[in-house]
């Protein structure tokens, strides 16, 4: 493992920095898991390949079984990265998260954020939905908390998720935020909800841009598309293997209170 | 056998049962924790595509995924309830190009049987290739 500089653990999630973690002001925490259409996992891994930023510290879930390090050029990581650009801290993870842990995560990375003074929480995520077939360009919208990151999404005329659900770690990340003084959007792209989708993590990377005022190029994702599909076709059945024990296929449907 | 030997035989036999509970317990949600490496121990089948099956008032959408698959060697057939879908790579794929590791294996077809979910008019089916996905549509039969 790399040399630790700092460690924390938080609600049984440990947290590991390799060197010391500093951001500027206004900060970001942008956060993907393999999730519907593998959304989150696509964007994450192609902004690391675009910034290439700096890898500072890893998350590492004990409880988790089977036990399961990564391993790169011989050298073991925790499952969860995280990684450092300028005012961005991102999380990458290797795997969707399985049930059982997301709320023990969700609840220790908000408090991890609060604690680095983190100012705006950015979660990636698909939206399954049929109609995904019938669209050449997948739609993105916005889900989020805090009025600072309200006036955010007015400025840049960022779409809004009218009305529905949302599963998982981001409904924590929605529903907390506020106790964590944290200001959260989550960014919902339209997709195939178990086939991988390129196309729709780069839509949301075009948002994601726009909100942390940073260009990133997805050329490169456009022309590896294909490949980026082959290549992820067994941890979007494994990931929607998971997806089935969260329901979140429910997230597209409407919801009972239409006042 | 005195009062006390009857209470330690219950205490044991309790306590038996509490463990073997808290076992079945731990089995049923091991799920939760568990991350699923779900390959079959023969590793996965790398020319069998992943597919969606989309059902709207009218029809029945079938999503098959074949990245790289030559457009012009497409075959679609359905019957009895079967879909069948058919065709080759561009190029021949070997495993490691995509992040398979330890693996001598390629890809340079898909081979992909399903069950069609309802009852369609599969006379009457068409299909589209767009940006490595074959979109397969078939009019649903209405039932009167």
């Amino acid at each position: 493992m790399p040399q630790v500089k700092n460690e924390e653990e938080i609600e049984g999630v440990v947290f590991q920095e390799y060197d010391e973690l500093e951001l500027a002001s206004p900060s970001f925490l942008v956060v993907g898991f393999p999730d519907a259409g593998l959304v989150g996992g696509i964007s994450i891994s192609h902004i690391i390949r675009e910034l290439n930023p700096a890898e500072v510290g890893g998350i590492d879930i004990p409880r988790l079984s089977p036990p399961i390090v990564f391993v790169r050029d011989g050298e073991a990581k925790p499952p969860i990265k995280l990684f450092k650009k300028g005012n961005m801290l991102l999380v990458a993870s290797e795997m969707p998260l399985p049930p059982g842990v997301i709320q023990m995560f969700s609840y220790a990375l908000l408090e991890y954020a609060r604690r680095r003074r983190v100012d705006y929480v950015i979660g990636i995520t698909g939206l399954g939905i049929g109609e995904r077939v019938n669209k050449e360009r997948p739609l993105v919208y916005a889900a989020y908390s805090g009025e600072k990151i309200k006036k955010i999404i007015g400025e840049k005329k960022i779409q809004l998720f009218n009305e529905g659900a949302i599963l998982g770690p981001f409904a924590i990340f929605l529903k907390e935020a506020r106790r964590f003084r944290l200001d959260t959007i989550v960014l919902l792209a339209e997709t195939f909800p178990e086939l991988p989708d390129p196309e729709a993590a780069s839509a949301a990377i075009e948002v994601l841009s726009k909100i942390i005022d940073t260009k990133i190029s997805i050329e490169k994702l456009l022309e590896e598309a294909e490949y980026i599909r082959l290549r992820n076709k067994e941890i979007m059945k494994q990931t929607a293997r998971m997806m089935s024990q969260v329901g979140k296929s429910a997230e597209a449907q409407p919801s009972l209170l239409y006042t | 056998m005195s009062w006390d030997d009857e209470f330690d035989l219950i205490r044991s036999y309790v306590k038996r049962r509490m463990r073997e509970l808290e076992r079945e317990l731990e089995s049923a949600f091991n799920f939760m924790y568990t991350f699923p490496l779900g390959a079959p121990p023969y590793g996965p089948s790398l020319d069998e595509p992943l597919h969606e099956i989309y059902l709207t008032d009218k029809e029945c959408v079938v999503i098959i995924d074949v990245p790289l698959l030559d457009q012009t060697s497409i075959t679609v057939e359905a019957e009895e309830g079967k879909l069948r879908i058919e065709g080759r790579t561009r190029r021949t794929i070997k495993a490691n190009e995509i992040g398979y590791r330890l693996m001598e294996r390629e890809i340079s077809r898909y081979y992909k049987e399903l069950s069609i979910p309802v009852e369609c008019n599969v006379s009457e089916m068409s299909y589209s290739f767009r940006n490595g996905r074959i979109v397969i549509r078939m009019p649903k039969i209405e039932k009167t």
